[in-house]
């Protein structure tokens, strides 16, 4: 009985130590994260772009956006990027492989032309069919791609062709404000030899009306599920990244909307068709070479702006396989750059961000249901009395509802995106996220833990939600 | 003083829900309040009915607010007009300066009443300004 | 043992619950704040904004500040009218905001925001001020900058920099160039900041060309290029013979942009000049001085070993094509390849190939056109035939590919499948 219970005690230590140290983790990366935000927001709130329209100042920049099936959102986020409101850019589309009518919109609004060109594959790319320029929108190339190649594959193709030294490489379900490049290129201006990777924050855009491009009315959705994904996009953009980036220690530049540096980015070989993530791989890599080769130093950066507005799945089936695939491809990642961990080169990356991905993205949630079990069995079995196990309950769940609230109220502070409804309702969401949408997300975590055990690479990067209103008659 | 004659406004929008409420909202305020759900009519009505101020809505089938505002402005510099749009910041901005809009709000955000404030204050500032002139 | 673990899971339960109000509360709170401050930010510019319109109205001189805002003017009060931005605020258009300029930008607003950049111990203070003496747009602003912008704080500097770039004065650019020599990574910034000031500003940058640093040197002379520098022909002149390379080649682009028949001489003996940098610029000086007249001079240059001074040897002959006839046919049926290519470029660039196989569509190509034709087909450059081809009508089409046949049957057969290819997709032309 005493060996049992000295296995219960140690256990019950080691799980009390970890949910204590999250926390403290959690109020840490608040206080940095609103140090940071305010000061960004302070920037931004006097920055002076005119003078990004001059010509020296002028950053010219090429949007990559990979597009395999993408008829629901195409005609949107085209129409968006052809309005943006930035000095200099050229749009490149890469149609991968689609079988839909995706390049039949972009033919109706682009008017395409096929145009001989010689290939230059500094980027592995797969199989290029044939490369179109458009007639109407001379700033608008579109590559038609044989699939198979995954979406690395896809924005290779388009760095391949891409003019200039900027890429924004973004999802073709992101819709961006018109003013986003500009906003985030203005900060790229100020420190332009060290920057070689920009994210910022974007919201979701289930519920809004979107009109030709044009986001008509923000309606942000009540749907518990959309809501509980802007929280989390808020989780992790503002409450996580912002205090990472301030040490330089961002583990991924979001998929849906980022710049890079072309010449580091030629340096590094473009994207990996290893792996089936693009974003956090790339992020990783980006670190592991800068650290080692950029003697100058270099910053890989987040912004609090909001810089567009995504499709988030809208119910539980296909959140679970969105968050599984995340969850694999982080574990895949973390896995390749294990050696990364706490080895003093990669700096404040290798101590503040690679800990935390490992304890709380990789193994959180065993930690979390392990716990519970535990307790549970200890309860049921009769070791550990009834109100031990409210208590650990309780606990687990103002912890949890403690650091999102922590990320709301980083969020607050520096940005007005919400109105005070919404911001109250996310409130009353953390407070019930235990109840069931943890456990959602924690079906799919493990999901994504089985599918990287077993090696199941699918190619679903593209999967997307269908747009919600589509399926509802109007 | 003492009997002011009722301020007029003209609100454009295709879409009813929008041109209800901007109306209620108006009225509350002591607003006459004159409609149009297309670029062509509001510019009849703004000749017809001279309103003290303009709303209107950024989409519209046929002719587009912007055109409707540069319009305007073509023979009037000085009415306010305001424009609902769901514009990024510096975009706003841009529109404020080259085609002289006067304001705008947010739509499907909020009940409009802090916007409409503004409005009716911008609007009274301005027709001081043009009885003077 | 079983109370023991309760006991330490429910004080920290407590903790954490507390911190959890207390976050709640205060995200309200900040939420209310924000609100309340946007809305008095709001009713300010309100009042600013009735205010500008009653002094219009009245015609009165002095401005009175509205009793509900600050006692004066605040810097943020004022980006906020000349940026127009931030959600559902108060919008100031152009002629509002040239009335509010004149209604309060005075000089003793301009000491108060100087007072503020040199003595304001909050950074940000001192960097909103900063940017409002930009806006100001006042010369009187630009000694308050001379610290802040050779300051060592780069976001001072910066901001600086943007401000004095708003006002546009000799002074200013005199402060700007003087920032140029003592932050080279903010050099081409500031260079490009120069774009929009006034013609006097060429005396304050004159002086930087006798700077001992040589980048600097060049660049200030580039600059000078922008305010018609017909004045200083003299002074470039001497600079053409400068050490430095990079220096010579600027002085050559700025005797070329001076436009001034009188610079020739010194671009003709520029020519001959070691470095390949300074030789380019010299031809396209050149070329914009004395016009096709130049050709005779530079058109030797074609055989140079840099392919940088051939290509604007190639330049002058794109936009002299008629002159550079007799060269071009000459090159063509010459011996030097890179010559003959380059020809061939200058003849496709400057759409002589289209106006040439036009003429011989329609049967009235004579035999040079056909000789030139054929070199740039057997230059193997000969991209630009078939677009050429394609802007001509079906029975223009038909004749122009037969006389490409003549020359070369595989291309003639490639442009006829690509053009039946396009009329398939776009209908005969």
């Amino acid at each position: 009985m005493t060996v049992y219970a000295n296995i219960v005690h140690t256990v019950f230590v080691i799980m009390l130590v970890y949910f204590l140290i999250l926390a403290v983790y959690y109020i840490f990366l608040a206080l940095i994260g609103s140090i940071e935000g305010a000061g960004k927001a302070f920037e931004g709130s006097v920055a002076d772009y005119t003078p990004l329209y001059f010509s020296a100042f002028k950053i010219p920049v090429t949007i990559i956006v990979p597009a395999h099936n993408e008829e629901e959102w195409m005609e949107d986020s085209l129409k968006a990027l052809l309005s943006l409101n930035y000095p200099e850019f050229e749009i490149i589309v890469v149609n991968d492989g689609s079988t839909d009518r995706t390049f039949s919109i972009l033919d109706k609004i682009l008017r395409l032309k096929p145009v001989d060109t010689v290939q230059v594959k500094h980027y592995l790319d797969g199989v290029v069919n044939d490369t179109m320029k458009s007639v109407s929108h001379p700033n608008v190339t579109v590559i038609n791609k044989k699939a198979g190649a995954k979406k690395a594959g896809a924005v290779n193709a388009g760095l391949n062709m891409a003019k200039y030294n900027y890429v924004c490489v973004m999802d073709a379900d992101t819709i961006l404000e018109r003013d986003s490049l500009i906003k985030v290129m203005a900060h790229v201006a100020r420190d332009p030899d060290r920057i070689i990777g920009i994210g910022s924050y974007f919201g979701l855009v289930n519920d809004f009306r979107v009109k030709e491009g044009v986001i008509v009315e923000r309606n942000f959705s009540y749907n518990p599920i959309i809501a509980y994904q802007n929280l989390e996009y808020i989780r992790s953009f503002i409450g996580n990244r912002l205090a990472w980036s301030r040490y330089n220690a961002m583990p991924t530049v979001a998929g849906g909307f980022g710049v890079w540096r072309k010449d580091f980015l030629y340096e590094q070989g473009g994207y990996s068709l290893d792996f089936t993530c693009e974003d956090i791989e790339l992020t990783f890599r980006a670190h592991d070479y800068a650290a080692k080769n950029r003697k100058k130093g270099y910053r890989i950066v987040m912004l609090p702006y909001c810089v567009g507005w995504t499709e988030g799945p809208h119910n539980i089936a296909s959140l679970i396989s969105q968050r599984a695939r995340w969850q694999r491809v982080t574990i895949e990642t973390m896995w390749a750059y294990r050696y990364m961990m706490c080895e003093p080169k990669y700096g404040a990356f290798a101590f503040l961000t690679m800990p935390y991905m490992l304890f709380y993205e990789v193994l959180g949630v065993f930690m979390e249901m392990a716990s519970l079990a535990f307790v549970a069995f200890g309860w049921l079995t009769g070791v550990l009395q009834f109100n031990v196990f409210i208590a650990f309950f309780a606990l687990m769940l103002l912890l949890q509802a403690f650091t999102s609230l922590l990320s709301i109220l980083t969020f607050v502070q520096g940005q007005r995106v919400f109105r005070m409804k919404y911001i109250v309702y996310m409130i009353f969401l953390t407070l019930i996220e235990f109840f069931w949408y943890r456990w959602i997300i924690s079906i799919a975590k493990v999901r994504g833990t089985i599918d990287f055990l077993f090696r199941k690479k699918t190619f679903d990067q593209y999967a997307r939600a269908k747009r919600a209103w589509a399926e509802t008659p109007q | 003083m003492a009997k002011e004659r009722k301020k007029k406004v003209l609100i454009v929008d295709d879409e009813a829900d929008f041109l209800n409420l901007a109306k209620k909202r108006f009225d509350s305020k002591g607003y006459d309040v004159i409609t149009a759900n297309n670029g062509t009519s509001a510019l009849e009505l703004l000749k017809s009915e001279s309103p003290d101020a303009v709303l209107l809505d950024v989409m519209m089938p046929g002719l587009d607010g912007l055109s409707v505002l540069k319009e305007i402005r073509s023979f009037d510099k000085n009415i306010p007009v305001f424009i609902a749009t769901a514009f990024s910041n510096e975009e706003r901005a841009a529109v404020a300066s080259n085609f002289n809009a006067s304001g705008f709000i947010l739509k499907g955000e909020g009940d409009l009443s802090e916007e409409i404030d503004n409005m009716t204050r911008i609007i009274e500032i301005s027709a001081k300004y043009r009885e003077k002139k | 043992m079983r109370d023991y673990y309760v006991d330490i899971v429910w004080p920290i339960n407590i903790a954490i619950l507390a911190a959890v109000i207390l976050t709640v509360a205060a995200i309200i709170i900040c939420l209310i704040l924000k609100d309340y401050i946007w809305h008095r930010r709001r009713q300010e510019l309100l009042d600013i904004k009735s205010n500008v319109y009653e002094m219009a109205i009245s015609g009165r001189k002095k401005c009175v500040i509205p009793k509900s805002s600050a006692p004066r003017l605040t810097s943020r009060q004022l980006i906020d009218i000349e940026t127009n931005r931030g959600r559902d605020m108060v919008f100031f258009n152009d002629s509002e905001q040239e009335m509010f300029k004149k209604c309060f930008i005075t000089p003793e607003y301009i000491a108060a925001l100087s007072r503020t950049v040199k003595n304001s111990w909050s950074k940000r203070r001192r960097i909103e001020a900063i940017i409002c003496l930009g806006y100001s747009g006042s010369d009187k602003a630009v000694d308050a900058l001379a610290g802040p912008v050779l300051s060592r704080d780069t976001d001072i500097a910066y901001f600086s920099i943007i401000a004095l770039g708003r006002i546009k004065t000799p002074r200013s650019a005199g402060l700007l160039l003087r920032a140029m020599k003592n932050s080279p990574a903010n050099r081409l910034k500031i260079s490009s900041l120069l774009d929009g000031f006034p013609p006097e500003t060429a005396d304050e940058i004159i002086k930087f060309t006798d700077d001992k640093d040589p980048d600097l040197r060049a660049l200030a002379i580039t600059l000078l290029a922008r305010f018609n520098p017909v004045k200083y022909i003299k002074k470039l002149e001497s600079l053409a013979e400068d050490k430095s390379p990079e220096v010579r080649a600027a002085a050559c682009e700025c005797l070329g942009a001076s436009g001034s028949a009188q610079a020739g001489a010194t671009l003709v003996e520029r020519l001959k000049d070691g470095n390949w940098l300074v030789k380019t610029r010299a031809v396209l000086a050149l070329e914009k001085v004395e016009g096709a007249a130049a050709l005779p001079e530079v058109i030797n240059l074609i055989s140079d070993a840099s392919w940088s001074v051939v290509d604007a040897v190639k330049d002058v002959m794109t936009s002299h094509i008629k002159e550079s006839l007799p060269y071009i046919e000459k090159f063509i049926s010459g011996k030097d390849e890179i010559a003959k290519k380059y020809s061939a470029i200058a003849l496709e660039n400057s759409g002589y190939v289209t106006e040439l196989l036009g003429r011989i569509a329609e049967g009235r190509g004579d035999s040079r056109d056909l000789r030139l034709l054929e070199g740039v087909i057997k230059s193997g450059l000969h991209f630009g035939v078939e677009a050429a081809v394609g802007s001509l009508d079906s029975a223009g089409r038909a004749a122009a590919v037969k006389a490409i046949g003549k020359i070369d049957r595989k291309l003639a057969g490639h442009i006829k499948r690509r053009l039946s290819a396009l009329e398939r997709r776009e209908g005969p032309a």
